[in-house]
């Protein structure tokens, strides 16, 4: 190149030759437009059909509408008139879909034989084999040696069951874990509740109704504020949330419950639980004082030997009776006992992976390898399937008819939104076909080809096209969603009498035995003298004395195990759902793996550091698993979560975490109720660092006023000053909101230095026309119970790719809504590690602010990054190149780059919502405020020739919220639900220092004690002190007058 | 070198050239103009269908007015008008009433397709002719709502046998609609400024006394909303 040929000339010639080769290059891929054969009625390409259902991922039974696109269900909703639902879902009910569409499910019937790979089969091969084999047996005399464990069926599919069971003389044998738990609790008016370990925000009853009746019962937006108080060994979620933690001795919840009842004396109650005698009373005044008291309990993380006497202290701190919680183990484990001494001949399954979630003492894996004919149900390729030598997957809820009755005046329908995915079929139509091929005049009578759907409308009393057509529409039959708080208990509309027998809990041909032998906890009076025979106990490896003494391999059990149920996973049955495992855990943050649970003096004492693996062992098994520094945990006291630690159930969940479920013993309460809450456990450290462990944010806020609280008597003392209360509506004097709303949303506020020319005269950032839309958010903090169902939604609704944990533990997870949670306020990160650190928890859903100011816009080189006339701060796509300069500048961290093009496994690719575009390597995204569902508003409004309302659009995280954090619309209009809602005297701007001018207004969280305040409190906190000043200077009495300053610091000036 | 790699450049200018015509060939728009689109499964002629037969768009493209998708006939449209009564019978009794003696082999041939597909309960695997560029929304919906006519975006369909691409549906060439610079039939741009929910919108601010001095400026005969959020999200 040294004759003369430049870099430059060099350019141009490549450039030149490039042109003219890209140009040269001409797609030939065909792109097809395949029609329909047929159109089906319900379908326009294009326009979404909605179809109602119920939810079955958990025993709640949440009214759903499921959104399909030409056929796909692509996102799964509320059902609004349901009343369990309310319109609203949790993040288990949000990834449903996921199931629907998993790639590792059971794509057809299969048979194994013993040393063969499994082997495909015809549905009418795979009947006529169980056909074939239930005949030898019964022949053979030994019908009674079948047993079908089912999960706990209601309605016409247990009808059917029980029928089936006793046409071929076979039995019965129910288990579902968290089955038998009350949900029909109504406490949204109440003023005190308290919990013995019923995780009700997370899986205890009925979840989601519960956290709406829970934000309802403590929300100053309405104007009430009842206390809760927490009685367990540990805090999950639903402890996080309360205003007290009472963490008795583990063992004696009981007592603290009849403390309170009064039957027993407190100072001896005292005494036995460690919980001060002055705390009993406490408590036993305010439950007796309060207008309406509700107990709740026992939960998993209580549900000891002693449920039982548990169970009965809550019943009567209720005042009436109820039905035994936990189900009856008593069938199963002789049942299993049975499988063990090779009595029983083939087994069928249809429960939740048994295998998985039944403690590891008491052996069911192994029974169930002695039992030669073993058919599986599952859907998913779960442990219990993959042992099977039969498996007949059945639908998937979103593709079958069924039935379920949650509650007495629920009955609630299941039906298909779209055609199965795979070659399933549903349960129902194989009993009712084996029943054919074994002429069971008693199920199929006269041996008609009727399929379970004609079963199930015989069920529902036939009935003609209209008002059928109207149960389906409307989800089932159920009383109308009650009004308000105070009308929670008025049951309104007309239950149809109901043909089978709901929540049928006696199956037929179930031997009731007689109670094995039940460990006692040590301190718990209340153990019922066991009245089983000898042998049912010998047979059984259950520790007869204190279950501490007979684990083996060195150290102490000095801790006692709560294995407690997952928000995520359930009992385990949605771990495979890669959103849940994306989804952080809402107490620890951690996604994608297991830990235990250690408070920080017990690490210290161990000499084990956060991250660490813990080998934990007990009479039953033991596990390996990473260690979680968190003070919401009693000392004597280690919490694994279930739901993860799968050795099969497909590739996002094999071999992942650790099944705590090993550790456990087949102990069950004097009912007969499962009693995982009965081992002693020894922990030990071994020096080894998990590189699994990964905890997404930080546990302080490094006296950033984030996430900020006011106390119940500050608010009060402030809203006297500055304007009373009507309910519904919260008069607004807030200086800065209403500036805010009177500017259209946006007046640049100015400050004092050169900077302050910014935004120049003329340009658009900030500045809007006036009148015009003006999209934006409010945030109550005080109803958020921080349980991420808006995060799930907000995947679903926007093709947000699952980056999995390794780019996860980089920090590349894509959540374009994530909650935040604060253990502390300052920049001390020991503050997240003492004892009160749980006392005063925040959560706080972080998205993008939509500033109105944004920083992110000005540095992008493409204009990528903008801002629509409504007040969007808008990414788009096909402009960014990727620089990140917008990510790096963006205080809040709500912009999520692909660093890769990541792949939706087929058939989940179908999930995608075909009204977002789905992004590629390289671009930047971010929260749109669901701008598809913003646009189809208005063009339906359009259409109709009207002008938008605000009300018509709802985003995808307001619309699954459980606790109805979130209230959307157009701020610009002072009448709005947002506006009204933005005029609160807690609101308040993330950051606002920055100068961003942020859409989302945040509420204060409000507490009963003294909140936590960094040391920007009073910059941050200034509005109120300066509003309280002038008018009169009221404000602020008690003990938060030393947090009020007089003046309000320049923005800006001192933060950071 | 230098001179080499000139060279080389030039020699490789008309092959560039020639595969830009191609390239470019889709997209020419002129009157009179012999062009044919891609050829399709079956040798569907929109001017015998939309021209000599005066078949109305929107009883085969159903769903324009309401759907983002203009929709396309199902097999079952196509057999209801060439096997009369057929639609309603199982495929396999589907009369053979298309292929008629007093027509030629070559129609009776592709007519045999059509009843072909029909009784294999299969899709025509039509040929996308229309493809719009990636990462953009478009509502069909909202444009007929206003007035728009279907040969404005399609060409004269009417006259194609072969439909092929008449616009080059690019943003330039939306953007060109939307701002008012691209002319429309009087009749036609009246509809449309009617209708306009954007025109609407800024008449409401005006009336309702708000500023509305950015709205006018740059495009004086602006007709719809150019944000970027309208199309792209």
């Amino acid at each position: 190149m040294s004759d003369g040929m430049k870099r430059r000339d060099f350019l141009k010639t490549v450039s030149v030759g490039g042109a003219t080769l890209t140009a040269a290059c001409k797609s030939d891929g065909v792109e097809r437009l395949i029609p329909y054969v047929v159109p089906s009625e319900e379908i326009v390409p294009g326009v979404p059909t909605w179809y109602s259902t119920t939810c079955r991922e958990c025993p709640a039974g949440c009214g759903m509408h499921v959104e399909t696109h030409e056929g796909r269900a692509t996102k799964v909703e509320g059902n609004p008139i349901q009343p369990i639902s309310r319109g609203n879902l949790c993040a288990r009910g949000q990834a449903s879909v996921q199931g629907l569409y998993h790639p590792d499910r059971l794509q057809g019937p299969q048979v194994v034989e013993e040393g063969l790979e499994p082997r495909n089969i015809t549905w009418g091969g795979a009947e006529q084999t169980l056909a074939r084999r239930i005949r030898e047996l019964q022949s053979a005399g030994r019908g009674a040696s079948i047993a079908f464990l089912t999960e706990r069926y209601t309605g016409t599919m247990d009808r059917l069951v029980d029928d089936w069971v006793r046409a071929i003389g076979a039995r019965r044998v129910v288990y579902d874990p968290y089955q038998d738990q009350p949900r029909n609790l109504q406490f949204a008016d109440a003023d005190f509740l308290i919990s013995f370990g019923a995780d009700f925000l997370e899986t205890w009853g009925s979840p989601v109704d519960y956290a709406w009746q829970f934000a309802q019962m403590r929300s100053p937006m309405i104007g009430q504020r009842g206390k809760f108080v927490w009685v367990a060994p540990h805090q999950p979620l639903t402890g996080l949330n309360a205003d007290e933690w009472v963490a008795p001795r583990p063992g004696t919840e009981a007592l603290v419950a009849q403390a309170i009842a009064g039957t027993v004396d407190v100072n001896s109650a005292a005494q036995q639980t460690g919980v001060q005698a002055q705390v009993l009373q406490r408590l036993a005044t305010e439950f007796r004082g309060a207008r309406k008291a509700v107990a709740m309990g026992p939960g998993q993380a209580t549900a000891g030997s002693n449920a039982s006497a548990l169970q009965a202290a809550v019943d009567r701190l209720n005042g009436r009776a109820s039905a035994p919680q936990g189900g009856d183990m008593r069938p199963l484990i002789q049942l299993v006992q049975q499988m063990r001494a090779g009595q029983v001949q083939m087994l069928l399954i249809s429960a939740h992976n048994p295998v998985y979630t039944l403690p590891g003492g008491l052996g069911f894996e192994a029974a169930l390898r002695r039992v030669p004919d073993r058919v599986s149900f599952s859907t998913f390729p779960d442990e219990t399937a993959m042992l099977c030598t039969l498996r007949l997957p059945d639908h998937h809820f979103l593709e079958q008819w069924n039935d379920y009755v949650p509650r007495p005046d629920v009955r609630a329908l299941v039906q298909p939104t779209m055609r199965p995915v795979f070659n399933t079929k549903q349960t129902g139509d194989v009993l009712l076909s084996v029943a054919r091929y074994l002429r069971l005049n008693t199920v199929t009578p006269g041996n008609n080809g009727a399929t379970y759907y004609d079963y199930l409308r015989n069920a529902w009393g036939g009935g003609t096209g209209d008002a059928w057509r109207e149960i389906v529409k409307r989800g089932g039959s159920y009383p109308a969603v009650p009004a308000g708080p105070n009308t929670a208990a008025e049951v309104a509309g007309a239950v149809p009498p109901f043909a089978t027998q709901p929540a049928s809990g006696t199956a037929a041909g179930t031997a009731n035995v007689n109670a094995p032998a039940v460990p006692g906890l040590e301190g718990t009076q209340q153990v019922v003298t066991p009245t089983s025979p000898p042998s049912l106990v010998t047979a059984l490896p259950v520790a007869t004395g204190s279950p501490v003494s007979t684990f083996e391999g060195g150290g102490d059990a000095r801790f006692h195990l709560v294995v407690y149920p997952s928000y995520r996973f359930f009992d385990g049955r949605t771990a495979n759902r890669p959103w849940l495992l994306e989804l952080p855990d809402p107490v620890t943050k951690v996604p994608w793996t297991s830990w235990a649970e250690l408070h920080p003096a017990s690490a210290k004492e161990l000499g084990v550091r956060q991250g660490e693996i813990l080998e934990i062992r007990s009479p039953f098994g033991a596990v390996r698993v990473p260690a979680y520094v968190y003070p919401g945990v009693r000392r004597d006291v280690v919490a694994i979560q279930t739901g993860l630690g799968h050795k099969a159930f497909g590739r996002y969940t094999e071999n992942r975490g650790v099944n705590p479920n090993l550790l456990l013993g087949p102990t069950a309460a004097p009912t007969g109720a499962f009693a995982p809450y009965s081992v002693r456990v020894s922990v030990q450290g071994t020096g080894e660092k998990s590189g699994e462990l990964y905890e997404q944010g930080n546990r302080v806020q490094l006296d950033r006023e984030i996430a900020q609280a006011v106390s119940l008597s500050e608010m009060r003392a402030f809203d006297a000053v500055v304007g009373a209360k009507v309910p519904g509506t919260i008069p607004g004097q807030n200086m800065q909101v209403e500036t805010l709303r009177g500017h259209g949303g946006f007046q640049p506020v100015e400050t004092p230095t050169d900077p302050a020319a910014y935004p120049p005269p003329g340009t658009e950032y900030g500045q809007y026309t006036e009148g015009k839309t003006r999209w934006a958010m409010v945030i109550d903090n005080d109803r958020c119970i921080g349980c991420g169902a808006c995060v799930t939604a907000c995947y679903a609704e926007n093709n947000i790719p699952v980056v999995g944990p390794d780019q996860v533990r980089k920090g590349r997870e894509m959540s374009w809504l994530r909650i935040e949670r604060y253990f502390g306020v300052t920049q001390d990160q020991e503050e997240a590690l003492r004892d009160d650190a749980t006392s005063d928890v925040r959560f706080l859903p972080m998205l993008c602010q939509h500033c109105g100011n944004a920083p992110c816009e000005p540095v992008c080189p493409v204009y990528a990054a903008y801002h629509t006339p409504d007040g969007l701060n808008a990414q788009v796509y096909n402009r960014c190149v990727g620089t990140r300069y917008c990510a790096n500048n963006c205080p809040y961290k709500v912009r999520y780059f692909n660093w890769f093009t990541y792949q939706f496994a087929a058939p989940l690719h179908w999930q995608l919502n075909p009204d977002v575009t789905v992004r590629e390597k390289g671009v930047m995204e971010k929260c749109t405020f669901c701008v598809q569902r913003i646009n189809e508003g208005q063009r339906n409004a359009s259409l109709e020739g009207r002008p938008l309302n605000d009300s018509e659009v709802t985003p995808a995280c307001v619309q699954t919220c459980p606790a109805e954090v979130f209230v959307f619309g157009n701020i610009a209009d002072p009448n709005s639900a947002v506006a009204r809602a933005a005029a609160s005297n807690r609101s308040y701007r993330i950051l606002e220092a920055q100068n961003t001018q942020p859409a989302i207004v945040y509420l204060q969280k409000v507490t009963l004690r003294e909140p936590k305040k960094g040391h920007h409190a009073d910059e941050m906190y200034g509005k109120r002190g300066e509003a309280g000043r002038e008018h009169g200077g009221a404000a602020g009495t008690g003990s938060t007058g030393s947090q009020l300053e007089p003046h309000r610091a320049p923005a800006g000036a001192g933060s950071h | 070198m230098k001179r080499i790699l000139i060279l080389l450049g030039v020699l490789l200018l008309p092959v560039g050239a020639w595969g830009a015509y191609q390239g470019l060939e889709t997209y020419q728009d002129e009157p009179g103009d012999k062009r044919q689109g891609p050829e399709q499964p079956i040798a569907f002629w929109h001017s015998v269908h939309a021209g000599q037969n005066q078949i109305p768009c929107m009883y085969c493209h159903y769903s324009a007015e309401r759907s983002e998708g203009a929709g396309l006939p199902s097999v079952q449209v196509c057999v209801g008008c060439h096997a009369p009564g057929s639609g309603a019978l199982p495929p396999e009794q589907a009369q053979l009433g298309f292929p008629q003696a007093t027509r030629n082999k070559f129609w009776n041939a592709e007519a045999t397709k059509l009843v072909d597909y029909w009784r294999r309960g299969e899709p025509i695997p039509w040929v996308k002719v229309h493809d719009l560029p990636e990462h953009v929304q478009f509502p069909h919906q909202s444009h007929v709502r206003v007035g728009l006519q279907c040969s404005t975006c399609h060409g004269q369909v009417q006259n194609m046998e072969l439909v092929y691409q008449a616009s080059t549906l690019r943003m330039g060439w939306c953007i060109s609609c939307h701002t008012g610079e691209m002319e429309l039939s009087p009749q036609e741009d009246a509809t449309v400024r009617q209708r306009s929910s954007y025109i609407q919108g800024v008449r409401a601010l005006a009336a309702a006394g708000s500023d509305v001095r950015g709205v006018d400026t740059r495009w004086p005969h602006q007709r719809a909303s150019v944000d970027c959020t309208v199309c792209h999200y």
